[in-house]
């Protein structure tokens, strides 16, 4: 075969290949990024909106619940009743424990929010850059389950429902039976 | 109304394309060569209407009138009027109405200016391929980029306005226009190439023709990408003007093939040589301008030039896979008979510097691409998510780049024929002096790092080179000797140069901090410059809020502001820069005390040497463009662009070149 | 031999000139970037987990910025570049680097370019020296090493692919891996944590240059910029070295050297009350144990009361003691001066009161030389009890290196 026809078939067969390749991806796909789930959780410490110090060594040997949110993000404002009769129904001594962790938000109007809402979990206002990177947290609501042992069991994005929540805990805490 | 007779128009126009593409195909297939003259009324009314649609659009956007669907997306009556008008390319549909202008106005000139050559049927069939390329936009345009879609706006009703981030800048209006002449225009070239493929005539003087249609397309393109740069760079606050991001890469490659094609053709014309190889790049710089509008508006690669999604994309890409295939077919078909047998007598000659400069391009396109499209033939391999940016394309290039100012300027010093070793030396003298010795006063001034100063040896190697060659034509045509496609290109390649050494120093000397500040009266310094904060300041604008920040920097007063525009709720920051052929400071206004949960407005400063200078290099590489254009003596047969055949020229050609 | 023309001389001359400047560039230092530089410079090479396209440099959205923090934060305790990239990776995935890695399917992106080039580039060799021998008139000379096209053809071809692909391997396993921000100049960028230990066992003028190189580096550095106001200061600027302890307080409130400092400048001002602020401040702060020892052993606080009191303002002297010795329960110099104030305060009862306060100091040593010397003259001069004066005196004598001052009172109230 002459070097043209060579060629010319090479480049045919790289363009069908690519074009097929551009006609089968597709954009924007919603990434999960589920490489916390499994892991151990990293840590998280630091001032609560009470003036308290609050970090994951307190809740060792219970389940948790953490929360990302932000007083500016809609889904976040609609997920918190949920939160709060979640959290409300939850057993003082063995039942899941809730944290908040304030992303990018102003403490006093986050302080305000709660009074105004309810919700008598810790909440973490000041300084919470550094665990929202750990936690690879990119956009508000996320939360996260963790197990007693300290594992990420979980991995939820947008806002929660409380029965979505009970039956993740109920599921989670089969799996690890 | 509006919608009715824009409608109107897009119908016309789709009718008349197919009717020009009838009439080539029949008069070209039944050899009824008359009948080809005749193609000038189909065109002549695909450009009334293609004239039409764009004035209706433009009426209805200036006239706010919001039963047009696309003003109604689009539009705003709080946009200031010039943007008005740049609404119209600001988004899809829009934006494929300027395309078929263009390529309508590009086409209309073609016919015009062979007029007298119509029954020819090398041109007879560029202009049916240019009419299928036409037949497919307003394909497009009846189809999947309907802009005279209709809306019942409700009383009171007023539209978003253009993306937020496409009012800020005049440049807004410059930049898509001048990029689409560049990308447009590469149309041309490409139907005359599959026109020589089809009627097997290589060897004739159209190559040299429109070879002058290439530059100008080429011109505008590079116009366009440079403008593209400083708009970015102008909007985005942080110093950056180039971020090998798919959409910008994607008017890089075409621009890539173009030039090398430019600069291989000669050796085509003096020699008769790489006839199919400068086919191939003729299609692939038209493959690559299609290529590269699927990418901007599919949406398969991430960025921030994209335009949002649409269901252009499968068309793009279809068509795309059309012309590749059927470019490939012609030259797989046609290939090995259009090869000429030439010959060259030694690699150390300007055929040899243009066979490696090739190479070069071939690699660069060919790095720039891969690296573009990878991440995509990974996630389809293997399902991994990867990101290939800015690290590896500068890694790559960098190396290519070093290669082409070297070859700049060692191939104006070579003779066509067999340059002796020792006389390629001391033509290039000169050039070895210019080149230390900017080296030496990038040092002396501050230069430090391998990569800004090799560059600016290399840099004033190339610069030496080229401006010896224009000495020459100084010595014998006085100013003209700055015309022609000698003079004109080696302008060209002084503006590149000053482009890539720019370019090497501006990204090696950044600075960048960010500053907060708290009263008025705080200071703070950066690389020599001084800044005092002198408050905030809230301004109310029809269509936006502003948040302006004053800053003194060295005593002059600049304002970095935030624009929050009530749609959407988006809040775009506005950068200042303060540029000096020195350097440029640029203020950004990151954030004032409440909208955040600091108490200080936060500023970030950047600081970047040599930036003018890349618009100014990009401006000579323009006025070169210009340059090259007119001929440098009006009887010069070695100067003049519309020789008729290469054939004459296989014989070596003096250069004026002193040995 | 060949003539040696000008241009051959031009041409060595400067190719010499351009490489003696290219040598100097590469070899003199650029002044390191500040850390906040480097950080623009890392983000710069990392994507917007949740942007189109942008870089977390370009980017403002809140999570840009928040990584940017934590990046800010790791670079200013010293991470180095691929530990940063690990930890960003980790947390967000690999599609968070701009550099593709040099292993596995991505590093085709690196290897199939060079393979490619290296490939092209032996081709168009192949082409030119194809083109040339179609001319009848080459010279022998001319034809260098390719002799018979077909027999070697192959061989040719599978060295060029060996090195070719070589090649694009060797690149893609150091273009993959992330080297600290310039891959080719390769800087050095010193942490502000080294220089300050350096700083701080550096004679006085060496460890204020290191200072100014810190916080070339990081502005708002409050150690570097108190220590520094302090270096200055003893060196006699004093009005430099105020704002540079000014700084410091502001940049971080809660640095106890500076409050120090402060303290001790405040006080040699005769700014007396603004010292005792600062002392007090100092208390509730964990201060280093270097500044314990500078403020104990030049009896700083024991100065600062003793003024405090001769103005009149004995109640806050007393607090200024009082809070030491809540820090320092076993400073007995401290008890013995409290004694001492209450003594000297003119008030019989507070007088008995300074009689347990001195009990309290000898208890902790017995061996102070201030709780002797206080109780000798309090017992002779307050309650007149020469007796147990005189035991307190001779106790004094014995002591092997008695403070100067104290010898000097005693010897003025004629009990030495």
């Amino acid at each position: 075969m002459s070097p043209s026809k060579t060629a010319s078939a090479v480049v045919a067969v790289i363009t069908i290949f690519l074009v097929v390749i551009f006609a089968t991806s597709e954009s924007g796909v919603e990434r999960l990024r589920t490489h916390l789930v499994g892991e151990v959780a990293p840590p998280i410490a630091g001032e609560t909106s009470d003036g308290g110090y609050w970090s994951l060594d307190e809740v060792r040997g219970r389940w948790l619940l953490v929360n990302f949110f932000s007083t500016t993000c809609i889904p976040c404002i609609e997920e918190h009743p949920e939160l709060l009769s979640f959290s409300e129904n939850q057993p003082t001594d063995t039942g899941v424990r809730v944290v908040s962790v304030a992303f990018d938000d102003d403490p006093l109007s986050v302080e305000a929010f709660f009074e105004k809402n309810g919700g008598d979990w810790p909440v973490l206002t000041r300084d919470t850059g550094r665990i929202s990177v750990d936690w690879g947290v990119i956009a508000v609501p996320e939360s996260y389950l963790v197990s007693p042992a300290g594992f990420v069991s979980a991995k939820i994005v947008g806002g929660i429902k409380r029965n979505e929540i009970e039956n993740l805990v109920l599921r989670a805490k089969r799996k690890s039976e | 109304m509006n919608t009715d007779l824009g409608t109107v128009f897009v119908a016309l126009g789709l009718a008349s394309a197919l009717l020009a593409v009838c009439n080539q195909f029949y008069a070209l297939i039944s050899k009824k060569l008359v009948l080809l003259s005749r193609v000038k009324i189909p065109v002549l009314i695909m450009l009334v209407a293609a004239i039409g649609q764009v004035a209706v659009m433009e009426r209805a956007l200036i006239t706010r009138d919001f039963t047009v669907a696309y003003v109604a997306q689009h539009g705003s009556t709080r946009t200031p009027p010039l943007f008005n008008v740049a609404t119209l390319w600001s988004a899809l549909e829009g934006s494929i109405l300027l395309w078929v202008l263009i390529l309508v106005g590009y086409l209309a000139l073609v016919v015009w200016r062979f007029k007298s050559r119509l029954t020819d049927p090398l041109v007879a069939w560029a202009v049916a391929v240019m009419s299928i390329v036409c037949v497919f936009f307003f394909i497009l345009l009846i189809g999947p980029a309907y802009p005279f879609g209709e809306f019942d706006p409700w009383p009171g009703f007023d539209g978003p306005g253009p993306n937020p981030l496409l009012q800020n800048h005049i440049l807004m209006a410059f930049h898509p226009p001048i990029l689409y002449l560049g990308y447009v225009g590469m149309t041309v070239p490409f139907s005359f190439a599959i026109a020589a493929l089809i009627t097997g005539r290589i060897g004739e003087g159209w190559l040299v023709q429109t070879r002058k249609w290439t530059l100008i397309a080429w011109g505008c393109l590079s116009l366009g990408i440079v403008l593209g740069s400083w708009w970015s760079y102008e909007i985005l606050g942080w110093g950056g003007y180039w971020a090998w991001d798919p959409v910008e890469n994607a008017s890089f490659l075409p621009w890539l093939t173009a030039t090398a094609f430019l600069h291989s053709v000669m050796i085509q014309e003096k020699k008769g040589m790489l006839r199919v190889w400068n086919l191939s790049l003729l299609c692939a710089t038209f493959s690559l301008t299609i290529l590269g509008t699927f990418i901007t508006r599919s949406g398969v690669l991430e960025s921030v030039h994209s335009f949002t999604e649409s269901e252009i994309g499968p068309s793009l890409l279809g068509f795309f896979l059309l012309i590749v295939i059927t470019s490939v077919g012609l030259i797989a078909w046609r290939g090995e008979s259009l090869r000429s047998s030439g010959s060259i007598s030694s690699p150390l000659s300007r055929t040899g510097a243009f066979l490696l400069n090739n190479l070069l391009f071939g690699c660069f396109a060919f790095v720039v691409f891969l690296g573009t499209v990878f991440p995509l033939i990974v996630e389809a391999l293997n399902g991994d998510r990867i990101s290939v940016g800015n690290p590896y394309f500068v890694k790559m290039s960098t190396p290519i780049g070093f290669a082409l100012l070297f070859m700049m300027a060692i191939a104006p010093a070579l003779s066509w024929g067999k340059t002796g070793l020792d006389v390629l030396l001391k033509r290039l003298t000169p050039s070895v002096v210019c080149g230390s010795i900017a080296m030496l006063l990038g040092v002396v001034i501050g230069s430090r790092g391998f990569v800004p100063t090799l560059a600016l040896g290399f840099g004033g190697f190339a610069a030496g080179s080229a401006i010896r060659q224009i000495s020459f034509g100084f010595r014998t045509s006085r100013f003209r000797g700055l015309l022609g496609r000698n003079g004109g290109g080696m302008v060209v390649h002084l503006g590149v140069v000053i482009l890539a050494v720019a370019l090497a120093c501006s990204s090696s000397f950044l600075r960048q901090a960010e500053f907060k500040f708290e009263q008025i009266g705080d200071q703070a310094t950066l690389g020599g410059h001084e800044f005092k904060f002198a408050g905030i300041e809230r301004v109310e604008l029809k269509e936006k809020n502003k948040i302006i920040a004053n800053v003194f920097i060295n005593d002059e007063l600049f304002q970095p502001s935030i624009n929050q525009f009530p749609f959407g709720g988006r809040s775009i920051g506005t950068p200042t820069t303060r540029s000096t052929w020195k350097d440029d400071v640029q203020l950004a206004l990151l954030s004032v005390p409440e909208e955040s949960e600091q108490e200080k407005t936060v500023i970030r400063v950047t600081i970047q040497p040599m930036v003018w200078w890349i618009w100014f290099g990009g401006g000579v590489m323009a006025l070169g463009t210009i340059f090259s254009l007119f001929s440098r003596k009006k009887n010069s047969s070695e100067e003049s662009v519309l020789s008729d055949s290469d054939n004459k020229n296989k014989q070596e050609v003096k250069i004026n070149e002193p040995v | 031999m060949k003539i040696f023309k000008t241009h051959h001389l031009i041409w060595v001359l400067f190719l010499i000139v351009a490489g003696l400047s290219l040598a100097f560039s590469v070899v003199v230092e650029n002044p390191p970037l500040t850390n906040s530089e480097r950080v623009s410079s890392l983000a710069s090479d990392f994507a917007c987990p949740v942007c189109d396209g942008q870089s977390l440099a370009e980017s403002d959205v809140p999570v840009a910025k928040t990584i940017r923090a934590a990046i800010s934060k790791m670079v200013d305790e010293g991470s180095s570049d691929e530990d940063i990239r690990k930890f960003l990776v980790s947390k967000f995935g690999e599609d968070i680097d701009y550099n593709p890695d040099g292993d596995g399917l991505t590093g085709l992106v690196w290897v199939i370019p060079v393979a490619a080039g290296i490939a092209a580039l032996f081709g168009t060799v192949l082409i030119l020296f194809s083109w040339m021998g179609k001319e009848k008139k080459i010279e022998k000379s001319e034809r260098k090493f390719f002799f018979t096209p077909n027999s070697s053809k192959w061989i040719w071809i599978s060295l060029v692919c060996v090195v070719a692909i070589g090649s694009g391997f060797l690149v893609a396993k150091t273009a993959g891996s992330r080297n600290s921000g310039d891959a080719i100049s390769g800087e050095i960028r010193l942490s502000p944590r080294t220089l300050l230990i350096q700083a701080s066992v550096a004679p006085r003028e060496e460890a204020i240059e290191i200072y100014d190189q810190v916080l070339e580096l990081q502005p708002s550095n409050a150690e570097a910029l108190a220590y520094r106001g302090w270096m200055l200061w003893l060196g006699g600027d004093s009005s430099k070295s105020i704002s540079d302890i000014e700084s410091s307080i502001t940049v971080d409130p809660t640095y106890p050297d500076a409050r120090a400092f402060r303290a001790i400048i405040n006080f040699r001002e005769g700014k007396i009350l603004e010292a005792s602020e600062d002392l007090l401040l100092l208390d509730s702060v964990n201060s280093s144990p270097v500044i314990k020892d500078l403020l104990a052993s030049s009896r700083f606080r024991e100065s600062v009361s003793s003024e405090l009191a001769r103005n009149g303002d004995l109640l806050l002297a007393l607090e200024l003691i009082d809070s030491g010795t809540k820090n320092d329960p076993q400073n007995s110099s401290l008890f013995a001066h409290r004694g001492w104030l209450l003594a000297i305060s003119g008030d019989q009862q507070l007088a008995e009161l300074s009689l347990i306060s001195l009990d309290v100091s000898l208890e902790i040593n017995p061996e102070d030389p201030y709780a002797i010397a206080y109780k000798a003259l309090i017992e002779a001069i307050i309650f007149e009890k020469m007796n147990s004066s005189e035991k307190y005196v001779e106790q004094f004598k014995s002591l092997p290196n008695p403070p100067s001052e104290l010898v000097e009172l005693l010897r003025s109230e004629g009990l030495l």
